[in-house]
């Protein structure tokens, strides 16, 4: 579905990606790995189209989209969860929810739209009462729920996550990535960025490893699962506790 | 006159050039919000109105309202093309770069107005005549009347724009957040262009509703555009209720300033409180509580 080849970006003047190619097949969840710094998010970006200062090649199911403006990725169901929510912190939860939908809305009724957002809050059922709410006064775990659905009001074929789990307590965690293979089971495929090592490779069928802009191992999310350079790297914590 | 009534009076009249102000610092926090810049351009949208109007209604004989539509329409444009022109290919994005741009735009503009235009002082008719109409024993011009009521029209029409359109919407959203707006697929650059456009037209509508009760020239908008940037950043820089009140206030505070202290001090009470609300709180009324952009 999706095939990155030899990708290069740039970010402040630094060599973010170094001839980065991977793959996501249809139906997957492929989990991307690495530390803080490693290019995990500048990857997400070059997919999405918001990130100018990059070389190489992006298809999405066999299209060359390496010069397709972010609308069209969009357009095309590539839709990303960026790092940190990055919602509209005024606007309501609903607007938020709106704005997810931005590229169908003229093609769609107010009465669909009102019923795909229902259909969000079903899904996320904390965010029921809180259609009215600004989204910045929601706590951590309700405006990851609002970044999630503002992805998926924009009815993706593949999502890409940037760390949903970030400073989540691990009880919503555990709830985020149920979220995540809950989505895949819906046919929807998922490029997943994660820190949760652990967590990630747990629900994911594919993962690479990202080290310093360079993909330095990948393989079926099992085998990296019990990969010991892997393990002491990413796992280390989790393994102790177990 | 009693003294109420000559207060009644001031207040009036405060209120009607208030409304100016406001229209005017709508449009400076519209682009603002937009792109985090002072669009000093802003002023000349305002000289461009009255100067279009002229030349539409006077010198073309056009009707009243089509007059108005057009002379709007074309400061539309105008703020449209110096977004295309002078900001979007601008190879920086630093804010003090744009700004500099637009103190550029703005100069260029002013220059090309009074080559087309000339130097020399004009004046467009009231909408509907001259004879004043008493209110609370104050006499007010029916173009008072038409100033307060088109403010209000154009106020309440933007209310609408922000809160119940998907462009309007995407407008707020962009500029909370461009890139989460990018990544939701709205194209940041033309939320930009309208924005300009945007704050072109109320620029335009400001200067064509007050230019009967002033005269016109090619730089009619340069006070009453510093005025309603000086009225922004009262009412908190790039909050838009905050820069209707900011415009209201200013506008009353000048006027009771003129006519209880003295009117050759009229220019100076504006800015006054410029400087006052930038020593004192530089957030202005409603602002954010820093001065740094969202």
């Amino acid at each position: 579905m999706l095939e990155v080849r030899n990708l290069k970006a740039y970010y402040r003047g630094n060599q973010a990606l170094k001839d980065v190619s991977l793959e996501v097949n249809q139906g997957e969840i492929v989990c991307l790995i690495g530390a803080n710094g490693a290019g995990k998010s500048t990857l997400l970006n070059c997919i999405s189209g918001v990130h100018e200062d990059q070389a190489g090649q992006i298809l999405f199911e066999g299209a060359d989209i390496t010069l397709a403006t972010a609308q069209a990725r969009v357009k095309m169901g590539i839709v990303q969860v960026p790092e940190n929510r990055q919602l509209f912190g005024p606007l309501t939860v609903e607007e938020n929810l709106e704005m997810g939908a931005y590229l169908r809305a003229r093609r769609i009724s107010s009465a669909e739209l009102n019923r795909e957002i229902q259909g969000i809050m079903e899904r996320f059922p904390a965010l029921k009462s809180r259609g009215r709410q600004r989204a910045h006064s929601l706590s951590g775990g309700e405006q990851q729920m609002v970044a999630m659905g503002r992805g998926l009001m924009s009815n993706p074929r593949l999502l890409l996550l940037d760390e949903p789990s970030l400073g989540l307590a691990p009880i919503l965690v555990r709830e985020v990535f149920r979220t995540v293979e809950e989505l895949r089971n819906e046919a929807r495929t998922i490029l997943l960025v994660e820190q949760n090592a652990l967590g990630a490779l747990a629900i994911s069928q594919r993962a690479y490893v990202l080290e310093t802009g360079r993909v330095t191992l990948s393989g079926s999310a099992r085998d990296l699962a019990e990969n010991d350079g892997v393990r002491r790297a990413f796992l280390g914590h989790d393994v102790l506790a177990q | 006159m009693s003294s109420e009534t000559q207060l009644a009076q001031f207040i009036i009249s405060g209120i009607t050039t208030g409304s100016i102000y406001a229209l005017i610092a709508l449009g400076f926090c519209i682009i603002h919000n937009a792109t985090g810049i002072v669009n000093f351009a802003q002023v000349d949208f305002v000289s461009l109105g009255g100067l279009m109007m002229y030349t539409l209604l006077l010198s073309l004989g056009l009707p009243l309202i089509l007059s108005f539509a057009l002379a709007v329409l074309t400061v539309t444009a105008v703020g449209a093309l110096v977004e295309r022109l002078a900001i979007r290919p601008a190879r920086s994005r630093a804010v003090i770069v744009l700004i500099f741009i637009t103190i550029g735009a703005s100069i260029f503009m002013r220059g090309g107005f009074k080559v087309l235009w000339g130097k020399n002082q004009m004046a467009l008719p009231h909408f509907s005549g001259e004879s004043p109409l008493v209110i609370l024993g104050a006499a007010v011009l029916p173009q008072s009347l038409w100033i307060l009521f088109i403010t209000l029209a154009v106020v309440g029409l933007l209310h609408f724009f922000f809160s119940r359109t998907r462009i309007g919407k995407a407008i707020r959203a962009t500029s909370y957040n461009p890139r989460a707006a990018a990544l939701m697929g709205v194209n940041v650059n033309r939320m930009i262009l309208f924005s300009f456009a945007l704050s072109g037209a109320l620029g335009a509508v400001a200067g064509i509703i007050i230019v009967p009760i002033t005269t016109l020239s090619y730089e009619i908008g340069v006070m009453l555009g510093l005025k309603g940037f000086a009225a922004a950043v009262l009412g908190g820089y790039g909050n838009s209720i905050g820069a209707v009140i900011g415009g209201l206030l200013l506008g009353v505070l000048e006027s009771l300033g003129a006519g209880l202290i003295s009117s050759t001090y009229k220019d100076v009470m504006a800015f006054a409180i410029l400087v006052t609300v930038l020593f004192v709180k530089p957030s202005g009324l409603l602002g954010y509580g820093d001065s740094e952009r969202r």
